[in-house]
């Protein structure tokens, strides 16, 4: 790691002072963030863990029932549809992918009105989902935009609506997630491009690499840092998607667009019952690390330590 | 000729492309706008009318007149100057031994910040509230941000920025006796000011959008951000699609404009994190 | 630098310190999305309670709709709950599940109890007890546009009188005119009060029965009526609220709502407004019209429940119930209040909102919350939702629907 190197004097010295020093120091900096992170963060996640073997609802105490919460869990088909929603929700990865990259390709050159494009992409970035979830029902709806551009271009057969629709549903509110999406990885994309040495661009260009090859040799490798910590992001986003499916379907029609975290939040908020919703919680965290771990493990095969 | 007018061609497609993406992502912002603009006819016509009816900004006067907007504004202002302040001052200092100082713990602290990241925290919700009624800061704008202050993604945002400083520098320093925290104040910081633009950007996104938190924790709606305050628009007796639309308009046009002002700051913060 | 992170230290500081502080006797008290249209009501309504109780302090918040349930359940855990809250039955029932709510039947005299029409304070008896005092009532009418009832070659001046005809009349309106005839109320948990209306039991001996034949021909009515395109797919998951909007954009014949949503069809859109008539609501064999409720409850760890219920009884109090009705169009719990000549007197130029008044004081004595409150009630109201979504979208028969629904109530019950 590159900080090893920050203690030049320090070794010359006696060893046990400097160091105990320099910890000291050090502890100090992390002090207001290590305190809040312990008592907002910390604490409620090692609480929301115990609470999975407990029976919860807020108001009389909670009530350890060991493994109980887990056999409800497993034994509820609702919770095997929302799992595999969130599982399903990962399509949307690849897309958002995609499309920042080949976005952030487009707009990292100068053009007349390039920022204004830049700007344009991340509107939906800086709307809140409560603003987003408003506006996408409107597009959305029976007698909305989406349906009379369906039926313009002779898509659709007649209108219906989008939010509503079984199997439809959950891809409609990925849309979402993608319209949001884009602009917020573009921006991170452009930044790895334009952070690239512009010297080996040239010279790949000199030796008469075309454009594309110049892309698929030199500069896609290059941001692999950048395209590692994008996609775990944006996989972790997909696994933990929770507010467009909130202010869109809430998980209807008949739980078909429930994620997991959505699920946790109607045991949690609508039923009252906090250890369920801690235990389905648990699930999901355990989801989250083995597929970040797969992730990480992908790339360095690639030769690349994540951080 | 042929290759200028092969470039000419290239920039039409190029801008077109350019254009048709942009209208994707503002669309349905700008069918906002029409709905707000509009004062008159209905909201849901099939098909749908893409230019607003009898424009005007009677929506806007009208949700200024039943929602005190100045005061919720002011409140939101208040809201994300802290928050942001905060945000910056906290994981600022708390990068600094992180990129720059060995001490031990320093590896176990930065796994346990990234298992923050992946693990859900919905008990979160309650327990904070718990902790916060405990110190008693139920109803206060300090009971809003504190939960949120410390974040984690600011960390390693500003710890990407530090570690890409020259040692050299750092060195001259310490060689001059200056203090760690000197260090900070004088070399580090100044020189990581994009990044410190690029998470101040996102920490004021969040904190003006957030909703949720402040509804849960303040009691008195004088107090209540203009997101929380918008809910209003959507009551029991009066739920109408115009005044939401320009309520929505109203919430989203101080964010426009911070960033477009803030943009270029905030692509080349964002350069130095990803280094 | 330095001074920075002192400015924000002093930030911290000043904010932690700037907290509310109320001395002598207060009361909280929590409505939901009054604010803005009725501040002035309910501000003149605490102040004139003030006055006559020297001493008492009552401090009002208005609670966005969305957010009430949240926000008491996370008071009650913090120990600090409102005294008095404004809730309707379901919220009332699981806050009450829960043990959040005061049992208020030892804190009544009879004489507090026969003030309200019996069947509304029936609503609020939650397992025996009385959990709420009722505040007011939106009975639902029907308000047509007469235009389109014209272009289907109906008579304005005979709205439907029973469900069939309703179902009849919303048909002839599609197949004459190409636009929906209604969206009616079958959507979430709603066919559990359609059923009532129907004169259909849901629960005998603490068991659910709603999968009898004639409950599967209720549901197998309305998803036929789904099926061949009668009422529009938003129905089932924007309810009212798309129903309104449809009928504001002049695209719906008939609107199923609570005259209070009149106010937005005329702000919306004036010209639907204009042609918009109103009739009673029409009547099933079960003769009982399910009308949403509003009540006010007492937390049950509030310091102060003799105040608190002492301020209930007043905010509903026949005056001030009667006050309220004149600012919109809602109705009385109390019985007195309903008696009032201003609920069965049409004004000269009546607009469609005293039609709807007049119609809706004459059907009162038949409405009722008709929530169904049972133990687990968010899970077993999930329950039933999904399988009635199923049913409408095929994804199960409306008998297999019931029965699946049934099972796994009984199982809790």
């Amino acid at each position: 790691m590159r900080g090893s190197r920050a203690l030049p004097l320090a070794s010359s010295r006696p060893l046990l002072r400097p160091r105990l020093r320099t910890a000291l120091v050090a502890y100090l900096f992390l002090a207001p963030a290590l305190v809040l992170l312990g008592v907002f963060t910390f604490a409620p996640l090692v609480f929301g863990t115990l609470l999975a073997f407990a029976d919860y609802n807020i108001l009389r105490p909670p009530r350890w029932v060991g493994l109980e919460n887990f056999r409800i869990l497993l034994e509820d088909p609702a919770f095997w549809v929302a799992l595999r929603n969130s599982l399903r929700y990962l399509a949307v990865v690849p897309a958002i992918q995609l499309v920042a990259l080949l976005l952030a390709l487009l707009v990292n050159r100068r053009l007349a009105g390039i920022t204004l494009f830049r700007a344009a992409y991340y509107v939906p970035v800086i709307t809140s989902f409560a603003v987003a979830g408003l506006m996408w029902n409107w597009m959305y709806a029976q007698h909305g935009v989406m349906n009379w551009v369906g039926l313009r271009l002779g898509l659709l057969p007649r209108p219906f609506d989008w939010l509503n629709h079984p199997t439809l549903a959950l891809y409609a509110v990925m849309l979402v997630t993608f319209w949001k999406g884009i602009g917020y990885y573009m921006v991170l994309y452009l930044a790895g491009l334009q952070a690239l040495p512009q010297e080996l661009l040239e010279a790949a260009r000199v030796d008469g690499a075309g454009r594309f090859r110049t892309f698929l040799s030199v500069t896609l490798p290059m941001l692999r840092p950048t395209l590692l910590l994008c996609t775990l992001l944006s996989t972790l986003a997909a696994v933990k998607v929770f507010e467009e499916v909130y202010v869109m379907t809430g998980g209807g029609p008949f739980g078909q667009t429930t994620t997991a975290l959505l699920y946790v939040y109607q045991k949690a908020f609508q039923e009252f019952r906090f250890g369920l919703a801690a235990a389905a919680g648990l699930f999901v965290a355990v989801i989250g690390l083995v597929l970040s771990l797969l992730h990480v493990r992908i790339f360095r095969e690639g030769g690349l330590r994540p951080w | 000729m042929v290759t200028k007018l092969r470039s000419a061609v290239g920039h039409m497609l190029l801008y077109g492309l350019l254009g048709v993406v942009a209208l994707f992502t503002l669309f349905p912002f700008l069918w906002t706008l029409r709905t707000a603009l509009s004062t008159a006819g209905s909201v849901f016509t099939f098909p749908p009318r893409f230019l607003p009816e009898k424009a005007g900004l009677g929506n806007f006067t009208e949700v200024v007149r039943t929602l005190p907007v100045g005061r919720y504004f002011l409140n939101s202002v208040v809201l994300t100057v802290y928050g942001v302040t905060g945000t910056l001052a906290v994981a600022s200092l708390a990068a600094y031994p992180l990129a720059r100082l060995d001490f031990p713990g320093r590896n176990l602290l930065l796994l346990a910040l990234l298992g923050t990241l992946l693990l859900p925290n919905e008990a979160g919700f309650v327990v904070n509230f718990l902790t916060l009624s405990q110190l008693g800061l139920v109803n206060t704008y300090t009971g809003v941000v504190l939960p949120s202050l410390a974040s984690v993604v600011g960390i390693f945002l500003l710890r990407q920025a530090y570690l890409a400083i020259p040692q050299e520098l750092v060195d001259a320093a310490r060689v001059d006796g200056a203090s760690e925290f000197r260090i900070w104040a004088q070399i580090v910081l100044p020189l990581s000011r994009p990044a410190l633009a690029a998470l101040g950007v996102f920490s004021f996104v969040a904190h003006w959008n957030s909703f949720i938190w402040p509804l849960v924790v303040l009691k008195d709606p004088d107090r209540y951000p203009l997101a929380v305050g918008l809910l209003y628009l959507q009551g029991l007796f009066a739920h109408s699609t115009r005044l939401i639309a320009a309520g929505t308009v109203l919430a989203m046009l101080p964010i426009l404009a911070v960033f477009c002002f803030a943009q270029r700051f905030f692509l080349r913060g964002l350069e130095g994190a990803l280094r | 630098m330095r001074r920075a992170v002192g400015v924000v230290i002093a930030l911290f500081l000043l904010a932690a310190s700037v907290r509310a502080g109320t001395p002598g006797i207060s009361l909280e008290f929590w409505t939901i999305s009054l604010r803005p249209f009725f501040t002035n009501y309910i501000t003149e309504l605490i102040r004139t309670y003030e006055g006559q109780n020297p001493g008492v302090r009552v401090h009002w918040v208005d609670q966005p709709v969305g957010a009430v349930v949240q926000k008491l359940l996370s008071s009650l855990a913090a120990g600090a709950p409102p005294d008095v809250v404004n809730l309707n039955v379901p919220m009332a029932a699981e806050l009450a599940q829960q043990e959040g709510l005061l049992a208020l039947d030892g804190l009544l005299r009879p004489e507090d109890r026969t003030r309200y029409f019996e069947g509304m304070l029936g609503s609020f008896r939650i397992g025996g007890r009385i959990y709420g005092l009722p505040w007011y009532v939106a009975p639902p009418v029907v308000a047509y546009n007469g235009e389109i009832w014209r272009r289907a070659g109906l008579d304005p001046d005979r709205p439907p009188r029973t469900t069939d005809e309703l179902i009849t009349y919303a048909k002839r309106i599609k197949d004459h005119t190409g636009l929906y005839g209604f969206m009616p109320n079958v959507n979430g948990t709603n066919l559990l009060q359609r059923f009532q209306e129907a004169g259909l039991p849901i629960l005998e001996d603490r068991r659910a029965v709603f999968n009898s034949p004639r409950h599967v021909q209720e549901l197998e009515k309305w998803v036929r009526l789904f099926r061949q395109d009668y009422f529009p797919e938003d129905t089932l998951r924007r309810g009212y609220l798309g129903a309104t909007e449809l009928y504001t954009a002049g695209e719906l014949g008939m609107l199923i709502t609570g005259p209070q949503f009149l106010l937005r069809v005329r702000h919306e859109n004036r010209a639907v407004y204009d042609r918009t008539r109103v009739g009673p609501y029409p009547l099933d064999r079960g003769r009982v019209i399910h009308a949403p409720l509003m009540g006010l409850s007492i937390p049950r760890t509030t310091r102060r429940p003799q105040e608190a219920v002492r301020f209930a009884l007043y905010v509903t109090d026949d005056r001030n119930q009667l006050a309220f009705c004149r600012i919109v169009t809602i109705f009385p719990t109390a019985r007195a209040a309903a008696r009032d000549p201003f609920f069965s007197r049409l004004p000269p130029n009546p607009t469609p909102e005293d039609h709807a008044r007049t119609l809706s004081a004459r059907q009162l004595p038949l409405a009722r919350d008709l929530t169904v409150v049972v133990p687990h009630q968010g899970e077993l109201m999930k329950a039933f939702r999904d399988n009635i979504e199923a049913a409408f979208f095929g994804h199960k028969t409306p008998k297999q629907a019931l029965d699946d629904a049934v099972r796994r109530w009984n199982a809790r019950l």
